[in-house]
């Protein structure tokens, strides 16, 4: 029975991590700019397919693979910043149909990873090999303990960038008034190019670490940013604690699906409970009433 | 002079709310901008600070022509704007509130920061006893407290207020008003204050200004504008027969 | 009487080409492209338009995002393969039957999240289609799971079975001419007009006598109804379906569909050619397609995005300049009240306040807006509301209009209890009114802004609207000349047909009266009417409430403007934070102490 609770529990941290790493990119760009970011999802497909192709293809040593990858995924979200979001918004565009357009750059990006990698499904070996740990009976493989380590490694930067750095500061007072932050004279600019740079690296390091553990390819973007607005929703679009608590609280519904109904039924129970919270609490665990 | 307003005209969107006002301040001296609301004393303020772009005229600070610059430009000449409404980042700490008010300058010198800190926290003590608590906690007068000392860390030299008073007890808004006294004494402040409670802002100023439809009515020393007929008019309507019920 | 009807005929067929152009077209389109191929194609589009017949309205004009129509298209279909594959129901009868449970699942699954923001809607439309299509998937008892249903019959018209690619297109071709001047028909009259208001200007419309909740879940399960009927059509077309065709790719097709095209059914119809033939013409590449409506999303927005029906006609909003000719004449009568409707006429003669607060408190968190304010207001009277900035005069006026519900207190209103009723309703018991920033629809011409108000004055839906024969077309006749009669009082009769952002701001505020007159209220409630007017517009308007007042319409004001409020009001209350310090008339307002006191402050104790 134990060895049970523990490989569940074991997959519902592995897999809530990747979405706590999906809905935490939402969230920062969402509180700065407003704009429901759908291409984060296609911005982690980058990066596990660009380590695809270095790695894998190019046989260039993960050390090297890894950084690079990321690289790519701050560039396309840069990108996405400078030649769709900025623009549209100046022009005076709601955040509402910016939002919109951010699917269609997800979906020529989904294109040209599809041109350039082709249809197959896509395989990155695992970091550090397969051989599963036997932790009181539970198997849990080594690319596992990657994600949820650099998960936690990454929150734990997270934290300290917004509590401890000013530009961290400046950010989450963005968020909180964004008024009081422009009549402050913040160059809210470049404080947007950070919020882009930051969902860059922690959608990026997503798609890294998880190609390992389910093939990849140009299709993955779409059911990752799904699931990373359910965790945002769940947890609050606006709060990054929330964006931890809705990742991991999907984490646990999927898996506890998996192992105690129907595998075949976790994708459904995630939206149903999209749904749920929608209706009886659309601001989200850690959200703000909102009037209106 | 310090500040030099020309035929300035703003407004919102296609609104025009400002027409044409025309003012100046020397170093040191407090102007008081007075007049009902729909008069476009928040839009001066505004349209000085860089949140909205005036549709015509000019401001010159200093030799410099501002007119038209970016918010981050003019904070970092030293022109502070306190909002109307005691705005402050409520989910940020006091200090760092404070710190952040030297954020929009650019220059991030420590040596600068703790000078000006140190300026703060000698005027606004409760401040500095209260500066671990989350911004959103403090009260309405020390939020407004907060906003001003914010405005302090940037090398301050204009300070635009907008209804400092608004939804302030009477004590804490006689309180405020000493503090800025002493600041301007100190530190040979200029300040621009914006008001609905027209006495108490001219008993504090030096000049007044009174403004009514987004045109300047009056202009004077402020003594000659406490209790007097004119300004009376502007506030309740021009042209109204008083009947001899005064 | 025939020779009557030839030029009325002749004029409509002018003003209506698009559609028998349409018509000519899929007439000749079977005839004229012998290829089997390029039949195919068409099906394939007819199927697509009628989907973005109902999405065009939703998404362009009312501006609700979906996410997830693929949902009620393969509820449609799978709802009509299931009942003929495996009971054997007539396929009509399954379509029939399809398309009923498509709108109730609409109607309990949908609309509930239409009172949520915009963006939460959009999230919620999402996790629909994703609900659907993973049922498709699982439920493989029911719906075969990822192979999908087999087998699917044969539509039958009389004994001859649609088999033939060209008799399908026909067939397709009549629901799409049906749908398409339902929604045409729509887009031009009140129904339409109503969408726009909404999505501009939501609070505007709701003030206006517009049901915001029930006409988008009305319009949302019109929408649904389409994709559904799409849906069965699909399914016996190809004869087989499978949980594939209703991915959420599909709903986002529509969705860029109809953001390029624009508030407009050919803009959107002309999209949906254009893309989906593309990608059926070279079906080598229809893996790319989704990659290339990004892209072309992207760059449409960038060069119109107002959409490509705006881009080639130059208007934003589906409207075109109606001619001289098409207005019914009507006679100004300058007796006639504009107060018609909405007076109560049976009240007894000594009733003679219209509007009448008692003990009105309101507060926001913590803080008190509006405390204990009583006051009444006879019919016929024009009442000023003063007092200094945060007083509460704008919270009061929200409170009658029914935005805003008081903690304690109430409001009557021509004799009856309005306390906690919403503006919609409070539209429909007579009351108009104007804002402080201009709430305009933008977008639209300042007629269309004007007609709005009379939105009241009909009552079909959208089945009667669309079909536009009978009583809607007197309610459009009623609305339009109600809408001129404002216009012309207001001497904005040359500006009719100018979109309302080009208009001066002076005049943007006179349309905006314009439009609360048309509802032709008993009360009126202005929110700082002469805010930003220049001496002379304020003069102006003086007259203007006076003439309006004249009419038989009660004012109520809020101003800053005093010598405004001053001349032309017979009584005023002043506010000071949000109690009622002082009422009476202006004379006596303006020598009150406490009321000078308010306005200019009083000596701090002490101060330098």
């Amino acid at each position: 029975m134990v060895e049970y609770i523990l490989q569940f529990l074991a997959s519902a941290i592995t897999e809530g991590s990747i979405y706590v790493l999906i809905g935490l990119g939402l969230v920062i760009i969402h509180r700065s700019t407003e704009v429901m970011y759908f291409a984060q999802g296609t911005i982690a497909m980058a990066g596990g397919v660009a380590l695809y192709g270095l790695f894998t293809q190019g046989h260039i040593p993960l050390v090297a693979a890894i950084p690079a990858s990321l690289l790519v995924c701050i560039i396309l979200a840069l990108a996405s910043q400078w030649i769709v979001v900025l623009p549209l918004l100046e022009r005076g565009v709601t955040p509402l149909s910016v939002s919109m357009i951010t699917i269609g750059f997800a979906t020529i990006l989904d294109m040209v990873a599809m041109i350039l990698f082709g249809k197959d499904p896509l395989a990155v070996p695992s970091f550090s090999g397969d051989e599963p740990a036997k932790i009181f009976g539970a198997s849990i493989v080594p690319q596992d303990f990657w994600i949820v380590g650099l998960t936690i490694l990454v929150l734990f930067l997270t934290l300290v960038f917004f509590k401890k750095t000013w530009i961290g500061k400046a950010m989450t007072g963005l968020g909180d008034n964004a008024l009081l932050a422009k009549a402050s004279g913040f160059p809210v600019r470049r404080l947007f190019t950070f919020s882009f740079v930051f969902a860059g690296l922690v959608g990026g390091l997503a798609g890294i670490v998880s190609a390992p553990i389910s093939y990849t390819g140009y299709w993955v973007g779409t059911r990752l940013v799904i699931k990373g607005f359910v965790a945002a929703a769940v947890g609050g679009i606006n709060n990054p604690v929330g964006a931890l608590l809705g990742g991991l609280i999907i984490g646990f519904f999927e898996s506890f699906t998996a192992g105690f109904i129907s595998s075949r039924l976790k994708d459904l129970i995630t939206i149903l409970l999209l749904l749920l919270v929608l209706r009886l609490r659309p601001q989200g665990l850690m959200g703000e009433k909102q009037i209106g | 002079m310090l500040l030099d307003v020309r035929q300035l005209t703003a407004g919102y969107a296609n609104l025009i709310v400002l027409r044409e006002i025309s003012f100046s301040m020397e170093v040191g001296e407090t102007l008081a901008a007075i007049g009902s609301n729909g008069a476009g004393k928040s839009t001066l303020l505004w349209a000085l600070s860089g949140m909205i772009r005036p549709k015509s005229g000019q401001v010159l600070f200093g030799e410099r022509d501002i007119t038209g610059w970016d918010c981050s430009r003019i904070v970092a000449l030293g022109i502070g704007h306190v909002l109307q409404g005691m705005h402050v980042f409520s989910s940020l700490s006091v200090e760092d509130n404070l710190m952040l008010g030297a954020y929009g300058q650019g220059l991030n010198l420590q040596t600068l920061k703790d000078k000006n800190l140190q300026i703060v926290r000698k005027y606004f003590p409760v401040l500095e006893r209260k500066k671990r608590q989350h911004a959103g906690s403090l009260s309405g007068g020390e939020k407004q407290m907060l906003a001003i000392g914010r405005c302090l860390m940037c090398e301050l030299k204009l300070l635009l207020l907008d209804e400092p008073s608004a939804g302030l007890a009477p004590l804490l808004v006689k309180r405020l008003f000493e503090i800025l006294d002493d600041l301007r004494k100190e530190f040979s402040l200029t300040i621009l204050l914006v008001e609905q409670n027209a006495e108490a802002a001219l008993r504090f100023a030096h000049r007044g200004l009174v403004l009514a439809q987004g045109q300047m009515m009056l202009k004077g020393e402020a003594r000659s504008l406490i209790d007097n007929e004119e300004v009376r008019k502007i506030y309740l309507g021009k042209g109204t027969t008083s009947g001899g019920r005064s | 009487m025939t020779s009557v009807k030839a030029p009325v005929i002749a004029s409509w067929m002018r003003r209506r080409w698009q559609i028998l152009v349409l018509i000519l077209l899929i007439l000749c389109f079977p005839v004229l492209i012998k290829s089997y191929f390029v039949t195919r194609v068409g099906i394939v589009l007819a199927l697509f338009a009628i989907n973005v017949t109902g999405i065009t309205l939703l998404t362009r004009y009312a501006g609700v995002i979906t996410l997830g129509h693929s949902a009620f298209f393969a509820l449609g279909a799978y709802v009509s393969a299931i009942l003929t594959v495996k009971l054997g129901w007539n396929p009509w009868l399954s379509m029939g039957v399809a398309a009923a449970v498509t709108i109730a699942f609409a109607y309990l699954f949908a609309v509930p999240f239409l009172r949520l923001r915009r963006a939460y809607l959009a999230m919620a439309t999402l996790g629909l289609g994703e609900v659907v299509f993973l049922l498709a998937k699982d439920l493989t008892e029911i719906t075969g799971g990822v192979s999908g249903i087999p087998g699917i019959p044969h539509l039958r018209l009389g004994r001859v079975t649609l088999t033939e690619d060209w008799q399908l297109f026909y067939l397709f071709g009549c629901f799409v001419i049906f749908f398409v001047f339902v929604t045409e028909n729509i887009g031009r009259t009140r129904l339409g007009r109503a969408y726009h208001a909404i999505r501009t200007n939501e609070t505007a419309a709701k003030a206006m006598g517009i049901d915001v909740q029930r006409e988008l879940s009305r319009l949302f399960c019109f929408s649904a109804l389409a994709s559904a009927l799409a849906g069965s059509l699909l399914a016996h077309f190809i004869t087989f379906i499978s949980p594939e065709s209703f991915t959420i790719d599909f709903s986002f097709t529509l969705l860029i569909i109809a953001i390029i095209g624009g508030a407009n059914i050919w803009g959107t119809l002309a999209t949906a050619v254009v893309l989906i033939g593309f990608s059926e013409v070279f079906r080598g590449l229809q893996d790319l397609s989704m990659g290339f409506y990004g892209l072309l999303l992207i760059v449409a927005l960038f060069v119109f995005p107002e959409g490509l029906a705006a881009a080639l006609f130059a208007r934003g909003y589906a409207h075109r300049k109606t001619s001289a000719n098409d207005l019914v004449p009507f006679i100004l009568d300058p007796s006639t009240p504009m107060n018609g409707h909405t007076r109560v006429q049976c009240l007894p003669s000594r009733e003679k306040k219209i509007l009448g607060l008692s003990n009105i408190s309101k507060n926001f968190g913590g803080t008190e807006a509006l405390s204990n304010v009583s006051v009444s207001v006879d019919y016929d009277q024009i009442v000023g509301i003063i007092g200094p900035n945060g007083a509460g005069k704008t919270t009061l006026l929200n409170v009658v209009n029914g935005f805003l519900t008081p903690r304690e207190g109430k409001v009557i209103f021509q004799n009856r209890e309005v306390t906690n009723l919403s503006p919609h309703e409070m539209a429909r018991l007579g009351l108009g009114r104007t804002f402080q920033l201009i709430n305009l629809f933008k977008g639209m011409t300042v007629i269309e802004n004007v007609m709005v108000g009379g939105h009241l004055k009909g009552r079909s839906g959208i089945l009667m609207g669309g079909l536009n024969l009978g009583r809607p077309r007197q309610e459009e006749t009623v609305i339009r000349q109600a809408a001129m009669r404002s216009l012309e009082f207001l001497g904005l009769v040359d500006r009719a047909y100018d979109v309302v952002e080009s208009l001066p701001f002076g005049e943007q505020k006179l349309v905006e009266l314009a439009r609360a007159l048309s509802m032709e209220p008993a009360l009126l409630l202005l929110d700082e009417p002469a805010a930003g007017l220049n001496s002379a517009e304020t003069e102006r308007l003086s007259g203007i409430l006076r003439r309006v007042r004249e009419r038989g319409i009660t004012i109520v004001l809020v101003e800053h403007n005093m010598p405004l409020v001053m001349t032309v009001s017979d009584f005023v209350l002043v506010l000071d934070f949000g109690r009622a310090i002082a009422f009476g008339t202006p004379e006596e307002v303006s020598t009150n102490n406490e009321v000078i006191r308010a306005y200019l402050g009083q000596e701090v104790q002490g101060a330098s």
